[in-house]
């Protein structure tokens, strides 16, 4: 019986995954793991088989110098010097969806924002909402200072939960509203249930919003077939029907990105800003031969015409910050919801 | 997590509890711990155990790392014979343990609780093999039989994005063979049992690649996470080994048990091994049924 269990102890290791917990071995599991999981190889037109060379280089490199070296550098020292190279390499895939963790750090992307206007500016909300706001759990709201028939909703991040009670109070606040402004800028997702949660509350209708698909095998081609997403009207049971406009920006990401996309099919809604950041795959784990984590995207989104959202969403209404001491997204909702261009 | 586990260890132990408090009321005195402690006619034989040792656990939907760290548990194993054919015996088992696992580097912990669920029945042949050398007597049985098992194992891994669940479910008709010799040394009954059990032909959840858990539970896209189990995808591999003997007016097991269970395809590995040692205490209760 022991023998058996000695035996079989050695099974529990899966043969064909072998891992090497060295520098260049760390970076080949994490170049392995993009290579098969990450679901925006093939869309990205990004050469990954090119990568790996540079960064085996690279990594044997600092191994080298551990090895030579005469200074007296701890091993933190190398960890943070595999640590850099192993981000530098995600970086290349441009996705703010991908992280490398590690009990020292966590690496990110911000290219994927840096070269976009911001298109927010939290100091100029006090002349809007003023300081008497209100907050129902994630959602802070108001009416809007000087067009009081506007109600102004702020939701930063999806990662707070709300219920139906907390929407019926706000919906309740703004009965007198001809329109309401849903302020989604810098909010980087959360939770995809409450993103389309918020937008039920718009929806007459359960409808069609997009697609996604998994990966179901290494090759980068390997999807499972699109199944379609669907935004439940009876979600919420609290509606509003009457004019929605949506501020984004480049940094409204991932659920939010989704939480745009699916408001670009809500009757009487309209989309003003800049193109939303993407992230339009919903990411994943898994664990290095050394013990970190790298997250990445690995279900592909997509919309209602099963175009990929990961590289965002473009508004309705294009339009930039410009100014100082205004804020160009809310003047430009309030004249959209102006009574002379509604319908 | 952690007072889902507490709930289902209180559970555990709730039921063997009341299971022995059941057989007490109805136990014949001097049976129950006493001479006829192996095997009585009518009589139902329990081991109630306690059981503690170590887990090895790979389950690639969650990591490619190979975790291993403790666990600890209460089971119930029971048989008797049919009442109209004493070649044959019926057997079941209940089990629950609980533990915590965690990976070389220790980044990252896997926490999980298991239940087993059984019920077999074998054919007994029995040898009565004379007095060997100090011995007041000695008798070999062999058993072997079919036997339903039901597996349910549910992990949480601590640091994870999206899938932070995954779940070993199978249900199995495995085989069963065991052996046992009991002799008498000095006026104590002793009994050295053995038992295996292998898989044979059933199902079990094996999630899809990738599958992440907000497609599993909040969207229930399960198509592909359900396959049919048989040797080939499904090794699954329990043994113990134990000594039943009695002390003073009771009866106690000490033993050792062993578990392999490894499943998969090409793109995915599952597997599990776990060496605990088991205390237990052994008592005959008669079953009857309560007439309303």
């Amino acid at each position: 019986m022991i023998l058996s269990a000695l035996m079989m102890a050695s099974c529990v290791r899966d043969p064909e995954v072998v891992l090497k917990n060295t520098m260049r071995g760390n970076v080949e599991a994490l170049w392995q793991i993009i290579d098969e999981k990450y679901c925006f190889v093939e869309e990205k037109g990004l050469d990954w088989n090119g990568v790996l060379p540079i960064y085996q280089a690279k990594a044997d490199s600092i191994e080298k110098e551990r090895a030579e070296s005469t200074e007296k550098r701890g091993s933190d020292y190398y960890q943070r010097a595999l640590f850099d190279l192993m981000a530098q390499m995600l970086d290349t895939l441009q996705d703010g969806h991908v992280n490398l963790y590690s009990s020292f750090d966590v690496s990110r992307c911000s290219s994927w924002y840096e070269d976009y206007p911001s298109n927010f500016n939290s100091g100029l909300l006090t002349q809007y909402i003023g300081t008497d706001y209100k907050t129902a759990a994630g959602l802070t709201y108001n009416l809007l200072k000087g067009h009081e028939d506007i109600g102004y909703i702020r939701y930063s991040s999806f990662s707070d939960s709300f219920g139906t009670l907390n929407m019926y109070y706000v919906i309740k606040y703004f009965e007198k509203c001809r329109g309401m402004i849903i302020d989604v800028r810098n909010n980087g997702g959360g939770s995809l249930e409450n993103a389309y949660k918020l937008a039920s509350t718009f929806m007459k209708e359960t409808t069609l919003v997009g697609y996604w698909q998994h990966k179901t095998g290494k090759g980068h081609q390997d999807f499972s077939p699109l199944e379609p997403l669907y935004v439940d009207s009876t979600d919420m049971t609290v509606k509003w029907l009457r004019p929605v406009i949506v501020l984004c920006n480049r940094r409204s990401y991932s659920a939010t990105n989704m939480f745009v996309n699916a408001m670009r099919y809500a009757p009487n809604a309209t989309i003003v800003g800049g193109r939303t950041g993407g992230g339009g795959g919903m990411p994943l784990s898994y664990e290095l031969p050394n013990g970190w984590m790298v997250r990445f995207s690995s279900v592909r989104m997509t919309d209602r015409d099963k175009v990929s959202t990961e590289n965002g969403v473009m508004p309705d209404e294009e339009v930039t910050l410009e100014g100082k001491d205004k804020d160009d997204l809310i003047e430009r909702a309030i004249k959209l919801m102006a009574p002379s261009l509604q319908k | 997590m952690n007072r889902i586990l507490y709930i289902i260890l209180f559970f555990c132990v709730c039921v063997s509890a009341h299971a022995e408090e059941e057989c007490a009321e109805k136990v014949c005195k001097t049976e129950a711990c006493g001479e006829k402690v192996w095997t009585a006619n009518g009589q139902r034989t329990n081991v109630l155990y306690a059981l503690y040792g170590g887990q090895w656990m790979q389950d690639s939907y969650l990591s490619p790392l190979v975790y291993d760290g403790w666990q600890a548990g209460l089971g119930n194993e029971w048989w008797n014979t049919f009442r109209k054919n004493d070649l044959w015996r019926h057997t079941g088992i209940l089990q629950g343990y609980a533990g915590k696992v965690t990976q070389s580097s220790r980044h990252n912990e896997i926490t999980h609780f298991d239940i087993q669920a059984g019920w077999g029945a074998h054919r007994v042949w029995g040898f009565d093999t004379g007095r060997p050398k100090g011995t007041d007597g000695s008798r070999v049985e062999v058993y072997a039989g079919p036997f339903v098992e039901l597996d349910f194992m549910a992990k949480e891994l601590a640091r994870n994005v999206n899938k932070p669940y995954s779940f070993d479910m199978g249900a199995d008709v495995d085989l069963m063979v065991g052996a046992n010799y009991s002799f008498r040394y000095k006026k104590t009954a002793y009994r050295l049992v053995y038992e295996g059990r292998i898989n044979g032909l059933g199902v079990m959840w094996l999630p899809d690649y990738w599958q992440s858990y907000y497609e599993t539970t909040e969207k229930v896209n399960i198509g592909g996470s359900v396959a049919f189990s048989h040797p080939g995808n499904r090794q699954f591999v329990h043994q113990q080994l134990s000594m039943d003997f009695q002390f003073k007016r009771s009866t106690w097991r000490l033993g050792a048990k062993h578990e392999y269970l490894h499943y998969g395809d090409k793109d995915r590995h599952f597997a599990r091994q776990t060496v605990s040692l088991t205390v237990g205490c052994i008592f005959n209760c008669r079953v009857t049924r309560t007439k309303f």
